[in-house]
């Protein structure tokens, strides 16, 4: 019972953390990939981190509108066969707050590591 | 081995879809390339699974509430969209080179106000709203905003009204502060009430202009730049 608890407790610790990131996350995934649809995003993130991060539709889909709210991201739509699909990409706005949050990412993990890991500094 | 949905299937997705209270057909064809992509790339791996099979099995990942976070968040993102809009071209009157044109009519206003003899406050006050009921009539023979299909079709459009709803509210704040001054000579010029009323009638005309003329122009070239797939025609 206890594992099953603790499991339970550590995956919504993840998700937490999962969606703290999942801004730049898609950012990130976009400036290398040019231009990206929504499950094609949740797909790539599977792939990169051999299935450890799984984005929900719940969460993508939000953060993708609200990007798109900020002019970080922009879509374009067009048609694959007997649908109409929607793709996301950057902006230049978007390109210069990737560099932002890359850097504060990065700051934020190098700070973790030295609370977590004091030895190590 | 087939790689995409066929049209039968897809329009089977558009049902299921709607029948989960998805009744925007904008969010309704971004939830089915969703859902047809990961259906495809299950029946990618194991061709032998039904449709309907993959469909509930893909269905059952989403949140107990189905698509309506997805829902929720890209109508409160639109609404906010069109409030940035419309204030961001608003407050372009108090910029270069607009704010002389701003500025211009404030004091054109205020002078007719402060003597007094060409009009008073509560003549200018039903010119606005005649010239809002001609806004309206001009709408309603060119314009879109009546149209049942788009309030209930289109969540880009929805959104749009919706926001555009508010400008009314302007109007009940005008006879309120006329009210505080009963007399048809406002006051003399440089008074702050004169000066604050003629600025409130600026912002009343610039309105009716942005939303008569203006706001369904950036409504159209958000509708040509990202939703042409819909085929939308505003007049």
């Amino acid at each position: 019972m206890l594992p099953k608890i603790l499991r339970y407790i550590f995956t919504c610790m993840n998700r937490n953390l999962l969606r703290g990131s999942l801004e730049t996350i898609v950012i990130k995934l976009l400036s290398d990939n040019n231009e990206m649809y929504g499950y094609e995003i949740t797909q790539k993130v599977k792939e990169l981190t051999s299935d450890e991060f799984k984005i929900t539709e719940g969460a993508l889909y939000p953060t993708l509108h609200k990007l798109e709210g900020k002019g970080i991201l922009t879509c374009q739509t067009r048609s694959i066969g007997n649908r109409f699909r929607k793709y996301y990409s950057l902006t230049e706005a978007g390109e210069s707050e990737l560099t932002i949050m890359l850097q504060d990412m990065e700051d934020y993990i190098k700070n973790m590591r030295l609370i977590l890991n004091p030895q190590l500094s | 081995m087939k790689n995409q949905l066929s049209k039968e299937e897809i329009n089977e997705l558009f049902t299921f879809v709607e029948s989960k209270n998805i009744k925007y057909l904008d969010v309704q064809h971004e939830i089915v390339d969703h859902l047809a992509s990961a259906i495809e790339d299950v029946q990618k791996a194991d061709p032998a699974l039904s449709f309907n099979k993959v469909l509930n099995q893909v269905y059952s990942k989403f949140p107990i509430t189905g698509f309506a976070v997805m829902v929720l968040a890209k109508e409160s993102e639109l609404k906010r969209f069109w409030v940035k809009k419309f204030l961001s071209f608003m407050l372009s009157y108090m910029k270069l080179p607009k704010i002389i044109i701003a500025a211009f009519l404030i004091f054109i206003f205020q002078t007719v106000l402060s003597t007094g003899l060409l009009i008073n406050p509560k003549q200018l006050y039903f010119i606005l709203i005649i010239l809002t009921l001609c806004s309206a009539a001009y709408r309603y023979k060119y314009g879109f905003e009546f149209k049942k299909e788009f309030r209930n079709k289109y969540l880009v459009t929805n959104s749009y009204l919706f926001q555009y709803g508010g400008i009314w509210m302007a109007y009940f704040f005008i006879p309120y502060y006329i009210s505080l001054d009963t007399t048809s000579e406002i006051s003399y010029f440089g008074n702050i009430s004169s000066w604050l009323l003629s600025s409130y009638i600026t912002l009343a005309f610039l309105w009716i202009h942005a939303y008569t003329f203006e706001f369904p122009k950036m409504l159209k070239q958000e509708l040509e730049e990202k939703y042409s797939h819909l085929n939308i025609k505003l007049a």
